[in-house]
């Protein structure tokens, strides 16, 4: 595919948006970076799924290192999450593969819907507003 | 300390099955989660969600780029449009409450979700 400089434009806005939204609530960019780019960039599901995990890297890496600096991040209990938190990625990923990319797209706009009621529902629930 | 591991464990299945399988980053679940059950304080389990993602991230990185799902023209736009939106976004956490960002993003999700379902 051919890549416009209106599309470069478009992608450096998801991204952009994505980001913001990840630092403020400490979140992977996916749930905006995914639709982005294929409601506003035709991506495919599967390959915007993987381009959001690749870009989630560097954002996380930079996120994590800030927040390491700030003595943020509690190593320990990273380490214990972390294995499952592989394996099931490992799992997820390979799964991913298996079915069609509009059920792909069904499944993520399920998610999304799951994700976006409990925000409102829970959006003056204790977590951010006591931050300390 | 058994009841932890297993909060440990499931924080982890649950993260990692959705980035993997949606590639959405498992934050959403994992900060909840340190937060609520596991106690740190808010900054702390943004902090330590971010530092589980990575190795989340690079597993999932691989599994697609090895199925040819990943477009690294696309990484680097949408890459240096993160990153510079997360240290954006990490100083304007403080400037606006977070029940009402997490108002904005609810709305947001839904309506991205039957935009998705419609088309």
């Amino acid at each position: 595919m051919d890549i416009t400089i209106g599309d470069i434009v478009i992608a450096l806005a998801v991204g952009l948006t994505a980001g913001v939204l990840s630092g403020m609530l400490g979140i992977g960019g996916g749930t905006v970076a995914v639709p982005g780019m294929v409601l506003l960039l035709g991506v495919e599901q599967h390959a915007a799924q993987g381009v959001a995990l690749s870009a989630m890297l560097l954002t996380a890496l930079v996120g994590a290192f800030i927040h390491y600096r700030q003595e943020n991040v509690k190593l320990s209990m990273a380490m214990w999450i972390a294995p499952s938190a592989v394996a099931f990625s490992l799992l997820g990923a390979w799964a991913a593969g298996m079915v069609t990319a509009e059920w792909l797209t069904r499944v993520f706009a399920i998610a999304l819907l799951v994700i976006g009621s409990r925000m409102l529902l829970f959006s003056r629930g204790g977590q951010g507003v006591t931050a300390s | 300390m058994q009841r932890k591991a297993v909060w440990y464990l499931t924080a982890g299945a649950g993260a990692g099955t959705l980035a993997g399988f949606l590639g959405i980053g498992g934050g959403i679940i994992l900060v909840p989660m340190l937060a609520g059950v596991l106690c740190l304080n808010q900054h702390r389990a943004h902090g330590t969600s971010l530092a589980i993602i990575i190795p989340i991230a690079m597993v999932g990185t691989l599994v697609y780029a090895l199925r040819g799902d990943v477009n690294w023209e696309w990484v680097a736009t949408i890459g240096a449009g993160s990153v510079t939106g997360a240290v954006v976004g990490a100083k304007l956490m403080m400037k606006l409450p977070a029940y009402r960002l997490r108002q904005i993003f609810g709305v947001y999700t839904i309506a991205i979700a039957a935009i998705l379902f419609l088309r």
